[in-house]
């Protein structure tokens, strides 16, 4: 499964049941020093996936006119497609984790975030994940590319720590090459500086 | 091997250019001159429009390719057409007295004549006139219309060398990555491009990244890294197209290629142990031999033009900086000491300066004079990386961001003086220089 699909599915779930999802990015920790107001960065996490979202729908509808049934059918084929695994793990966090300014390491609210997900994996034994580690587009960026790699390994050995395998986890690193906010703005940057919990499908 | 197969299940996705040039579509990704920042210091030169027959016209003007060359240099400028006090045609022509009153010591004269075959006879003169003596004579023949660029980018080698005593290296090539939108979707290019920018042809596109081309010391091949089956792989490919493969696709990530000065080895990052460490391939046998082992992230290796060090950016000490291993002994020294960041080396060609990412109030470029041990900042542009050297050391090829746009710019070593360059759309980054032509 994509990124984009899962982004897709777990925004759909959280629609359709309702509930809202728990900030992930604590207002007080984010700060590294001396790097600007980080205060909203969970307004923007939020703004970020509405966006996509609205992205997605425009997609949807502009290439479905002829055949409205079909994206009905479409919808609930998708719908049926959630495992109890991808509902569980969509239910109450985001699953993403941030980071200080070249740091690799994960604050409380991280690790209650990793442990959120690390218990789903062990009550779903045969489930694997991917974790895609991401920096901002600051500094070099091979650098980065290493960066982004440490980054999805400290979120692996929190994991690890909750019970999780390694063998059960794909570690990615894709530097600083998918930002997901655009813009040379500290905001922009803190939420490029993450990484990404995926189930793994395949 | 595993690796073709691998080329032709992502061929959807990835589409290399079968034969050098195949897409066609040069003008997109060309790389036009946006700013022009004349330095006081610059050297005033006549380059006189070359003589051409009143019913022949031509796809390219010599003078202005040359005339953009010079001043790319941040050495010197050529007079402005309408400040030119005469147009001799023939050294007998010349009156020294009227071109040293303009304050001009040499002037370039010449002639373009179709020779009835669809090419031209280019002849070139180029005359010192404080010794009122002519320096450099010569002619090209048959030259396609096409290549009147090429003749233009030797004549201004010739020149620069006649005025600096240092080779020119506008005869040369660059790569770089472009990156636009298309239908909602990224669209990454893979571009090779005269070294003014002019003449680009993508030799692969792909709608995932692409970054870190390498050339090879011979100019046929690039590596480069490649995320076009999900994560980090470099790639190999031959640039008349006749042949693309994955060679590492090693556990983790890989990244960073650099060739060795003689071309029979490739240092690449990859994390298979764990953490990032440099590794050396073979690429007669693609035997990989590691070459550092540390927790710490090591990364962004470049040869020393000796073939005996690598420099190499290590954040052993918690910050990136960078490092030198030497080879035969296994030894490593630290090289950088200024600011916490230093990132992403380059190493000049006779090995005397070391440029590198240096944060300090932004990201800029520095130069680190190896000899007298200084450090010194080129660039004032925003987000600044990817250094990379011109063939002759002299000028100094970099990405930044202006305006929220990724763009590339060319800074002369010597006095700073910066031009950017830029797609008409989309973004441009990972410039590399390539090695003289012949």
């Amino acid at each position: 499964m994509t990124r984009m699909n899962w982004i897709g599915l777990s925004l759909a779930m959280v629609m359709l049941g309702g509930c809202s999802s728990a900030p992930t990015v604590p207002e007080d920790q984010r700060i590294p020093e001396g790097e600007g107001d980080y205060r909203d960065v969970d307004d923007l996490v939020r703004q970020s996936q509405q966006d996509e979202s609205s992205v997605e729908t425009s997609a949807e509808e502009s290439d479905s006119a002829l055949a409205e049934e079909d994206l009905t059918e479409a919808d609930s084929l998708n719908k049926g497609e959630l495992s109890p695994f991808e509902q569980a793990m969509g239910e109450t966090y985001d699953p993403v984790i941030y980071f200080g300014y070249d740091q690799s390491q994960l604050d409380e609210a991280s690790m209650a975030t990793v442990q959120h997900f690390a218990n789903i994996l062990v009550d779903n034994p045969d489930e694997r994940i991917k974790l895609i580690g991401h920096t901002d587009e600051r500094g070099s960026q091979e650098y980065n590319l290493a960066l982004g790699e440490r980054r999805a390994q400290a979120v692996a050995e929190a994991f690890m720590l909750y019970g999780v395998s390694d063998v059960r986890m794909e570690i990615i690193s894709m530097g600083e090459t998918e930002p997901a906010a655009e813009g040379q703005t500290e905001k922009a940057w803190a939420l490029n500086r993450r990484v990404e919990i995926e189930p793994d499908n395949e | 091997m595993k690796q073709t197969t691998m080329m032709w299940q992502t061929v959807t996705r990835t589409l290399m250019a079968l034969a050098f040039g195949l897409f066609a579509s040069a003008t997109l990704a060309d790389l036009t001159i946006e700013i022009d920042q004349s330095s006081d210091m610059a050297i005033p030169v006549a380059i006189l429009p070359l003589e051409v027959d009143a019913d022949t016209v031509l796809p390219h003007r010599p003078s202005e390719v040359i005339a953009a060359n010079l001043f790319r240099s941040g050495k010197f400028r050529a007079l402005p057409e309408r400040q030119l006090p005469a147009r001799p045609q023939a050294l007998e022509e010349v009156d020294y007295g009227q071109w040293l009153a303009e304050g001009v010591d040499n002037l370039m004269m010449g002639r373009v004549e179709a020779d009835g075959e669809g090419t031209y006879t280019v002849e070139m003169r180029f005359v010192d006139l404080l010794r009122q003596k002519q320096v450099i004579g010569k002619r090209w023949r048959k030259v396609n219309g096409e290549a009147l660029r090429r003749v233009a980018h030797k004549m201004s080698d010739l020149i620069y060398e006649e005025l600096t005593g240092k080779r020119g290296a506008f005869n040369t090539r660059i790569a770089y990555v472009t990156q636009r939108n298309q239908n909602k979707e990224r669209v990454f290019t893979l571009e090779v491009a005269d070294s003014d920018g002019y003449g680009a042809q993508s030799i692969l596109k792909s709608f995932d990244p692409i970054m870190s081309p390498a050339w090879s010391p011979d100019g046929e091949k690039l590596a480069y890294v490649t995320f076009e089956n999900g994560r980090s792989e470099i790639a190999l490919q031959h640039l008349d197209g006749s042949n693309r493969e994955i060679i590492a696709s090693f556990k983790g990530i890989n990244g960073a290629p650099a060739w060795s000065p003689d071309g029979e080895s490739l240092v690449f990052t990859n994390s298979q142990e764990g953490s990032a460490d440099l590794y050396r391939m073979q690429m007669a046998t693609r035997k990989i031999e590691r070459l550092t082992r540390h927790w710490a992230i090591e990364t962004e290796a470049v040869w020393a033009p000796n073939g005996r060090s690598l420099y190499f950016n290590s954040d052993r000490r918690g910050q990136p900086q960078i490092f030198q291993l030497f080879l035969d002994t296994g030894e490593t020294r630290r090289i950088s000491f200024d600011g916490r960041y230093n990132s992403n080396p380059a190493i000049s060609p006779d090995g005397r300066y070391l440029a590198m990412v240096h944060a300090n109030r932004g990201f800029h470029i520095a130069v680190k004079d190896m000899i007298k041990d200084e450090l010194s900042i080129k660039t004032q542009t925003q987000l600044d990386e990817s250094p990379t050297f011109a063939p002759n050391g002299e000028m100094l090829l970099y990405a930044m961001n202006q305006d929220g746009r990724g763009k590339l710019a060319v800074v002369s070593v010597d006095n700073n003086v910066t031009q950017v360059l830029s797609v008409k759309e989309g973004e441009v980054r990972s410039p590399s220089w390539g090695p003289y032509l012949d």
